[in-house]
Order: structure tokens, then sequence, then C-alpha cells
């Protein structure tokens, strides 16, 4: 499994997962890792938009545009987070 | 409050109260209060009767538990009673000693109770609950925690008390997640009882022969049937020593509150053969959100019973 | 690498010094925290608990017993979890049909013995006994941990029987087992800790295990008890779990009478294994 993910690829939250939301922000746990995840505002605003498949590049671009900051930085913050849930197997890739 | 043993007893043959819910028993229930409330159809119906060995297309959750699909379930204690959760309206009980053994009450007001509560889509924690100033207060963790103990010993102090070890509990109540009371019962070893300066003469045995008891509370101050909003639940570790660099009280940020939570959710592989595990989790989080979540440690020994009902008091009430 | 791995060792003998070991070396980074060791406990009450579904709580010693193989056939054991620490001897405890866990369900077990003249002064230290009244419960057959009647213990009661027993019972067992005497983790820890490892499916480059031995010397799970206490020590002796960690202690410990005993009560099969003087 590469450790990076390109802008091509398609994510969507993993099948085997348990979601809550407290005051607004996610907290995820893989079934089977056993590992809680927190997600902060911006994290918990992507998981909601990862209720569908999607492209990175979409997503990237959706995020630029609801928030202010520079188009690089988001995008690597957006792929950070990714390969973070990707590794905990919270989201699919592919 | 007054006398802790003797008996509410209901009226013979008349409704009694659970959770809420109306319920008609051919099985005494001593420790149940009466029906107070309108004139409903019952909505559980407590029956003597016999059981299948075997139930349809069942599987072996354990040695002593069959579960199907359809929420149906059948417990099994030797030389105790056989039970059958037919339906969420409906338990069937086959005593194999006298009806009137608490020994019989003791897995129906356990296993039982928590599998019918899964099977009403309510939450039922691993917590003993009491309303404090109008808050409800859930005191959770595992067997020997001190859950009951403590329950017990702020019943004692004024609070009223909600229910013990299983603390049912609706999140789709207007207004935030509920606690529905039980009845007025906690059950406690010879040592809890003699912490509290308390004899076990007279009192029901949990089980024959064994030193842990059915402690009952008969003053009108002692229980209500109103459900109560959830504010605040205490995660309770019992240590045997004295450990450095760590709080006694600590309150919990969102994670490791959900995660504590979730360790306490009440006969939680059944749940999940029933499917339930997305939508307990969400409840989780509606608890968390709305209620404050502590960890409480304290020690094996009762030494510090005093200072732990007020900690607890006081983090209520601020 | 499937099944339950089981550390089973008598009370008193290095099994939670294995863990810190085996605890070290999965973490890999040199530090220990004595307060998070890793492993389940074989007889967890909220295991039982969780895989009966039923409180324990309210099942009578009987039924407890008759019940702990059943319950570890109902919850199989996770890939990849930690090995589980046992003082059990296996043996089918009173009421029960079989030893405490299935055999086919039983993967490799390490069966750490030590000098019964060592886990003598230790295991009277830690129950708050006599050191004769030691001696006398090491030479019982019966010999149960974890019961109480008047309020609850965290553990299920565990036949533990006599040192001799207990060590029979497994050398016996027929089971996948790797013994190991606490003596040569002292003497020799890298080999012998390597063994261990190895019976456990893991294989580690030796600067790791000399990395893991290194965090869980003796001196320094003593110092971390002393300065931050240990939450497995026993009410009977609060943060004193640790002992002195050392092989042949008994000499200045034990009296010749109560050494004589011990030779007496369990001579065959410490000769069997090398305690002989």
């Amino acid at each position: 499994m590469p450790s990076t993910l390109s802008l091509t690829d398609t994510v969507s939250r993993a099948q085997k997962h348990l979601a809550t939301e407290v005051d607004g922000n996610f907290i995820l746990m893989s079934i089977e890792g056993g590992v809680y995840c927190g997600l902060d505002e911006i994290g918990s605003d992507i998981w909601r938009r990862l209720a569908r498949p999607l492209t990175v590049e979409a997503l990237c671009q959706a995020m630029a545009a609801n928030y202010r900051g520079d188009r690089e930085q988001i995008t690597a913050d957006v792929l950070e987070l990714l390969v973070s849930l990707r590794d905990q197997r919270l989201i699919h890739v592919g | 409050m007054s006398a802790e043993s003797g008996g509410v007893t209901a009226s013979p043959g008349g409704d009694l109260f659970l959770c809420g819910w109306r319920v008609r028993s051919d099985l005494a229930l001593p420790e149940l209060t009466p029906w107070i409330g309108d004139d409903r159809e019952a909505d559980l119906t407590i029956r003597i009767g016999a059981i299948p060995s075997r139930l349809d297309d069942a599987r072996d959750v354990s040695p002593l538990l069959q579960v199907t699909s359809q929420k149906q379930a059948r417990l099994s204690i030797d030389g105790v009673a056989s039970y059958w959760l037919r339906s969420s309206h409906e338990i069937v009980v086959d005593p194999q000693m006298a009806a009137d053994s608490p020994d019989i009450r003791t897995f129906l007001f356990g296993t039982v109770l928590g599998l019918l509560v899964h099977c009403r889509g309510l939450m039922p924690l691993h917590a003993s609950c009491i309303r404090i100033g109008g808050k409800g207060v859930a005191i959770s963790g595992m067997s020997g925690a001190g859950k009951s103990t403590l329950a017990a010993a702020l019943t004692r102090r004024g609070h009223a008390l909600v229910s013990d070890d299983i603390c049912v509990i609706d999140t789709g109540a207007a207004g935030g997640p509920v606690v529905r009371p039980a009845f007025p019962r906690v059950k406690l070893w010879q040592d809890s009882l003699e912490a509290m300066g308390l004899g076990s003469d007279g009192l029901e045995a949990n089980r024959f022969g064994q030193r842990k008891y059915y402690l009952r509370f008969a003053g009108a101050a002692d229980f209500h049937t109103e459900p109560v909003s959830l504010k605040a639940v205490f995660l309770l570790r019992a240590q045997n020593v004295a450990l450095s660099g760590q709080a006694e009280i600590q309150k919990l940020p969102p994670m490791a509150a959900v995660a504590g939570l979730n360790d306490q959710i009440y006969r939680k592989r059944t749940a999940a053969i029933w499917g339930r595990e997305g939508e307990l989790f969400q409840a989780i989080g509606q608890i968390v959100s709305a209620a404050d979540v502590y960890r409480l440690s304290r020690r094996t020994d009762f030494s510090e019973l005093d200072s732990l009902l007020r900690c607890i008091e006081d983090h209520v009430a601020s | 690498m499937s099944g339950l791995n089981l550390i089973a060792s008598y009370p008193r003998s290095g099994n939670t010094w294995v863990r810190a070991l085996l605890t070290a070396l999965m973490r890999g980074d040199g530090s220990l925290n004595i307060n998070a060791l890793e492993g389940p406990i074989a007889s967890d009450r909220s295991f039982f608990d969780d895989a009966l579904e039923v409180e324990t709580s309210d099942l009578l010693p009987d039924e407890q017993r008759r019940l702990r193989p059943l319950a570890h056939r109902a919850v199989p054991p996770q890939k990849r979890s930690f090995p589980i620490k046992t003082h059990d001897a296996w043996l089918p405890a009173p009421g029960a049909a079989e030893p405490p866990f299935p055999r086919e369900a039983v993967g490799a077990v390490v069966l750490i013995i030590r000098d019964p003249r060592d886990v003598a002064p230790s295991f009277a230290t830690y129950y708050g006994v006599t050191v004769d009244e030691a001696i006398a419960w090491m030479a019982r057959p019966e010999l149960s941990i974890g019961n109480s009647t008047q309020g609850l213990r965290p553990q299920l009661p565990q036949l533990v029987s006599s040192w001799t027993a207990h060590t029979a019972s497994w050398l016996d067992s027929g089971l996948n087992l790797t013994r190991v005497r606490y003596e040569d983790l002292l003497a020799a820890p890298l080999p012998t800790f390597t063994a261990i490892a190895r019976a456990f499916g893991q294989s580690a480059p030796p600067d790791l295990l000399a990395s893991a031995i290194d965090a869980s010397r003796f001196d320094r799970l003593q110092a971390a008890e002393t300065r931050e206490g240990f939450r497995e020590s026993s009410p009977e002796a609060p943060n004193r779990f640790f002992g002195a960690g050392t092989a042949g202690g008994w000499r200045q410990r034990l009296t010749a009478a109560q050494a004589n005993r011990i030779l007496r009560d369990h001579g065959p099969m410490m000769r069997d294994l090398g305690y002989e003087d």
C-alpha cells in the first residue's frame, strides 16, 4: 500500500466503523482495530463529505472553496488527514 | 427516607412499574413499585410457563444464552430458571426452584432486563443511577468497582435512587438523554453493608448461600418514577493501592468519554449480534454532548467512602 | 499464530516480569510504564462477564468454576492478542469438567518456574502471611486463590494447587509448552528471553530484545514502583510487588527447617528441575 494518496484516488467511508458526534465533532472507531479517532471541526466537515465516494481532488477543491487559506496548504492538510484515516482503516481508497 | 428493608409491594395482582412500562406479572416482583400511571394496556407481560430448549434459528452467545436474529433470547441458569425473552412485550420464566426465590429475580433483573432494553431500542449502561438535585447521575464501572455501594450510600444521604446496575437511557427524549427509573433496590455484598453500618439480618440473598443481598428502599423520597435528565457519569475504577500522580477525579475529554462509555454498554455482544453497534455508538455521542463524564478512582477498601460521596455531590452541584 | 497464548506460572514466579519484558519489546522504544503492562489476566472477572453475558458476581463458586473453560469457547481469542497471564494449574477445578482453558484453543504456553524456596518468602509478603504459612499453602493440592465470600474480587477463583502439582500439571499437559526457569532469565536474559519471544511467534533483532531487557531490569521496575506505585500490587503489601528479584535469596530468608520442609514437600520435582543443593 503506497504511503501517500494521489489526487485521482477515490475515497469513501469504510464499511466497518462506528461514528458519533459530540458537540458537532465526529469521534470514530474502527471495529477491526478498536482504535478511536477524534476529528476537529474541519476534519468533521471532511468526514461529512466522505458520506459519498469522491476523488481526493474534488474533496480538496470543495475544502478550498469553503475555507480561507493557501490552496496547496489545504491540499496537504486534507491528504494528511486522509492518509491517517486510511491507516486506521476508517476510509476506503480506490 | 425510612426503613431500608421491608417492602414496597404491589397490591396482589396489581400492575407494576418498571422503566416507564406497565408490567403485568405472574411472578411476584416485590422490588417493583405499583403502577400509578395511566390506564394503558400492559407494556410487558411476565408469564410463568414452559420454554423450548432450543429457540428456532438460535445461536449460542455463551454457554448460558441463545439469541435469534428476531431479537428473541433464552437464558438458562441450571437449578434457578430458564428465561425466554419472546418479544419486547413478553418474558416467559420457567422456574426450577420456588417461584418467589430471589435467585430467579437476580437474572430476570440482570441479563434479561438488559436484553429487553436492547429490544426496545434503548441503551442499557452498566451503571447505577442517582437523582441529585434533580439531575441524573450515573455511576458506571465493571462489577466490583463500587457502583451499588456508592448508589446505596448516596440514597442514604437523601438522594433518590433511580436504578442499580443497569441504567436505562433514552437518548431520543426531547431535551436530551434521560434515565428511566427502574426500582428502589440495590444488591450489596456483606462487606459493603458493613461499611455502611448495616447488617444483613432479614435481607434476601441474591443467590441461595451467597453473601450478597437485596437492600430495598421503601421511603417515598427514595424513589420517583419520572425520568430524569442524565447530567453526569462517573466511570469508577477500583484499585488496591494509591498511585502517585493520578488525580482521584478527572473530567474526561470527549474521545476518552466516548471510549469509556462504550466499554460499559451492558450485554454488548448480544447487542452487536442484533445490529445495534452503530445506533448505540451514536447514542453515546448524545450522552457525552449532554453530560459531564468523569473518571473516578477509588480504593478497594471503603476507608474513603464519605469523601467519595462528597466529591460526587460537589462535582454534580458545580 | 492462533489460539490462546499463555504465560503460566505459580504465583510469585516472574509472570509479571515476563509481561513487562514482552510489553517493552512490543513498544520497542525502551520506555516502560509499569501501570500500563499489556496482557489480559486469565481470571479477570470482566472477561467472563462479557463472555457469558451474565454477571459472574451473580454466580456461585461452583458455577463459576464449571463455566470458566466454556467461556473461552464462547469468545474465541483475538488474532495478534498479547499472551494471557495465568496462575491456574492445568487441572479441572472442583465442579469443572476440564482445565480452565479448552485444550484445542490453546496455542503456545510459556511455563515459568522458580525455585520454591525463593517463591515462599515472596508469596508470604504478597499474601500477608507468615513464611511458614506460605510453605504450608504451597504444599496444599487444593490451594485456590481469588476467593472471597464477603465481597467481590476482581478475579475469579483459580485452582493453583501445590507447587509440585502445579508444575507437573503443565509439564505433563501435552500442550505446546516452552519451559523457562526464572533463574535462567536472571542469569542469561538474552537467550532465555529470545526463547520466550520465539515461543510466542515474535522474532525480534537482538538489539531490540536487549533494550527490552534493559527497560525491564528489576531495579528499574522496583524504582518505578517506589516512585509511582503499582496497581497490580496487593493490599497486603501495597507497592511492594517487585521484590529482590534474585535467585538464591532464600539462603538468607529461610531458616534451615523451612528450607528442609520445602525440600521434603517438593524434593522430587525440585531435583528434576535442577533445584538441588
